[in-house]
């Protein structure tokens, strides 16, 4: 496996990183162990996705301490066939997405940050919530899909009390893998 | 990553996030273009979820570097000063939070 098409946490190479994350956690060591992760090289910045994910485990998070919920959140990362997907499940209840200050299902490059519903929502939540998450998420990679959860784990159209969980998927191409050798003739 | 947290930009409302935090700079990624450059001092509210200790915060931060991206406007700078002689505590022990990550 070149390094190129794996991921890599302390020391050892695999196509798949899985973390359970307790709602307890400390969030220092989430922040600590992300950064541990070698990440293949996509036209995003490392950096940039690391920040993405960080923001929806935190929301995930929250919404499993206000809910009292126990289970841990799940985080895979999984690089194949030239992309890099990353799936985080939660049992934080979901989220009713009328409540979010834009379209969830808008393009975020139409979105206007300075609106008066970006400002409404930051303010009723004391700027604790930007409402910002997904919004960075869908900006950072180039595929972006949510789905709420049912109690059997099967997609369902949001509704409180029957939605348990989100699983939000996330992908990007990653770069194209450098040649093992390369060459040239000379003279012939 | 040695910090996370929740950022404003007061005076514009701009939303962002603390990235690299230390006793003396740090990283603020903000979601969109902030007007400054550097040598500009701005205030910038800190926002912890994760230490129940820390309330909110203000810092006054001289900016050294902007380095916007397709995604953020990212601005480097050393902090000169926290708003209020309780405050400097406060962010004294979010520094301390976050220093201990990974230990």
């Amino acid at each position: 496996m070149e390094s190129g098409e794996s991921l890599v946490l302390n020391g050892k190479q695999s196509r798949t990183v899985r973390l359970k994350i307790s709602p307890k956690a400390d969030f220092r060591d989430v922040l600590h162990t992300l950064g541990e992760i070698s990440i293949p090289a996509t036209r995003v910045s490392d950096e940039n996705i690391r920040f993405a994910i960080l923001e929806l485990l935190n929301n995930s998070i929250r919404a499993h301490r206000e809910k009292g919920e126990a289970r841990d959140i799940c985080l895979d990362l999984t690089v194949s066939d030239g992309r890099l997907t990353i799936a985080i499940r939660d049992f934080g209840g979901g989220f009713n997405p009328e409540k979010l200050p834009y379209n969830l299902y808008a393009d975020p490059t139409t979105l206007d940050l300075r609106s008066h519903a970006f400002e409404e929502y930051q303010k009723a939540n004391g700027y604790k919530r930007f409402g910002m998450g997904i919004y960075v998420a869908k900006k950072t990679f180039e595929d972006f899909r949510l789905v709420f959860l049912d109690g059997m784990d099967r997609p369902a159209s949001w509704m409180p009390g029957r939605v348990i969980g989100t699983l939000i998927t996330l992908s990007a191409k990653m770069d194209a893998a450098q040649p093992t050798e390369i060459g040239a003739a000379i003279g012939s | 990553m040695s910090g996370y947290a929740k950022a404003l930009l007061v005076g514009a409302n701009i939303p962002g996030y603390i990235r690299d935090l230390s006793r003396t700079g740090c990283l603020v990624a903000f979601v969109q273009t902030v007007s400054a450059v550097a040598g500009d001092l701005i205030k910038v509210r800190v926002i912890d979820e994760h230490d129940p200790s820390v309330p909110q915060f203000d810092i006054n931060l001289r900016v050294r570097r902007i380095r916007p991206d397709a995604l953020w406007c990212v601005l480097g700078g050393e902090i000169e000063s926290v708003s209020g002689h309780e405050d400097e505590n406060v962010f004294a022990k979010l520094v301390e939070y976050y220093a201990g990550a990974g230990t």
